[in-house]
């Protein structure tokens, strides 16, 4: 579906207000505040909007980029500590 | 859907000029007459240099007069509508500037009885979300407040100031807002907005964070009859928003909710808001009338004067249609040419009825050969 006014495309914004355009660029949906975001970063928050627990979000990315589990791990937390400070990571605030 | 009154209405509206800090008459002809494209509009004007009366885009105005200042009262405002009524054969005003709105609740009853139809608050609701008693609503409605302070005197005001703490913003008790950081700020603010704008003058807290901006309507039993809120991307100097992204934020829906409830505001308004990073929303302000953005979520299906103009003519409503996150505005200035005799004619007439017909344009400019 296309939006009459500016032509761009419907994107779609799940449950927790986010919507991710090109796999590049994170709109905050709720708070209006928008983010570059890296290939990796994408996945994570895929993972996380699925409902993928820790473990899950780890083995996905050792299998995607071919990185060990320990830097996996500490990839998944770092990032979701960005999250947290930007308010974006809605499972860790229950939002 | 398209208006079904049978005859098109003449709808007067303030507040035209779209300069650094924009007004929202312009705003509100253009989303009207989108819904209405046979409405005649009617410049009600305070200047001869308003933007407004120049312009020959979607908001411009089909004739113009010019007023006397609100300051000069309630009878001055009366004679001269009724002036403008007998040439014009108006059925609606849209006042949009805050300090017209308590001449035109003095005379309202007189204007329905000349068969004008005016689209304002009710008086209790403008009291009560007025910036001395904006503390008392957020305390009743659950929204927290930047601590406010009122003075008469400059000398009361730095005092209160020095409860608060610097920096602080001193204000009109209608318009104006300083951000202040010692006393001497203080004094200086304080005499140029007491000049402009008279007194009592307020002191409030300075809260930084993210500004929200919700525009809604409430039907005047406490219902909110549709909502908007954005993020503010880019503000001018004066603070006045120059863009702004749609949000969907369930928390500001619902202070929106519960302000136009407690209120039981009748017709436009705008909530301002200020989201420290610490904390949730504050209620910085709440306007009287439709922001100057309001013709961007019109454009987006959620036509907010229209439904406005409709319901005080008691004419078929507008469908609205919220616009989703993600949608922006993004002022973009542009030049109005006209001519200086236009300029003349407007302070020497003080109306010009041929607006429509190009004589206030730039047509005038290049016809003469003049520049």
């Amino acid at each position: 579906m296309r939006d009459t006014i500016t032509g761009r495309k419907d994107c779609s914004v799940d449950a927790a207000g986010l919507r991710i355009h090109r796999d590049s660029f994170l709109f905050d949906a709720h708070t209006g505040h928008f983010f570059a975001v890296t290939p990796e970063g994408v996945s994570i928050l895929r993972n996380l909007a699925a409902g993928l627990d820790g473990a899950g979000i780890r083995e996905d990315l050792v299998a995607r980029y071919g990185i060990d589990r320990g830097s996996a791990m500490r990839d998944i937390e770092h990032f979701r500590g960005r999250l947290r400070r930007l308010g974006i990571d809605r499972s860790a605030t229950g939002g | 859907m398209a208006a079904s009154c049978r005859s098109a209405p003449v709808i007067a509206v303030s507040g035209l000029h779209r300069g650094e800090s924009p007004q929202p008459g312009g705003a509100v002809i253009e989303a009207i007459r989108a819904f209405w494209p046979a409405a005649r509009f009617v410049g009600i004007s305070y200047d001869p240099m308003e933007t407004g009366l120049y312009n020959r885009g979607p908001d411009h105005v089909d004739s113009a007069y010019l007023f006397p200042f609100p300051g000069a009262g309630a009878d001055q405002l009366m004679t001269r509508l009724l002036d403008v009524h007998e040439r014009e054969g108006l059925t609606l005003v849209i006042p949009t500037l805050d300090s017209e709105l308590a001449n035109y609740l003095a005379i309202r009853d007189d204007l329905q009885a000349e068969g004008i139809a005016v689209a304002i608050p009710e008086r209790t609701a403008l009291a009560a979300r007025s910036k001395t008693e904006l503390c008392q609503l957020g305390a009743r409605v659950g929204v927290p407040v930047p601590r406010t302070l009122v003075s008469d005197s400059a000398a009361g005001l730095a005092a209160l100031a020095g409860e608060l703490g610097y920096p602080c913003y001193v204000k009109g008790t209608l318009y104006d807002a300083r951000l202040v950081f010692n006393e001497a700020q203080l004094y200086a603010a304080f005499n140029d907005i007491a000049a402009v704008w008279g007194t009592p003058v307020l002191v409030q807290e300075a809260v930084y964070g993210e500004e929200y901006d919700v525009c809604a309507i409430g039907d005047g039993a406490g219902g909110l009859v549709a909502s908007i809120a954005i993020r503010k991307l880019m503000k001018s100097r004066m603070g006045k928003g120059f863009g702004g992204v749609t949000v969907n934020d369930p928390g500001i829906a619902g202070i929106a909710e519960r302000l136009v409830r407690d209120l039981k505001w009748k017709g436009g308004l705008e909530i301002e808001l200020v989201k420290p990073a610490d904390r949730g929303h504050m209620l910085f302000e709440i306007n009287p009338r439709f922001p100057a953005w309001v013709s961007f979520p019109a454009k987006l299906g959620l036509n907010m004067p229209a439904w406005v103009a409709a319901d005080a003519l008691g004419c078929a409503l507008p469908d609205l249609r919220a616009p989703d996150a993600g949608h922006v505005f993004l002022r973009h200035c542009e030049d109005i040419l006209t001519h200086i005799d236009d300029i003349a004619d407007m302070l020497i007439d003080r109306d010009n009825r041929n607006l429509t017909d190009g004589a206030a344009s730039g047509l005038h400019l290049v016809a003469d050969g003049r520049s």
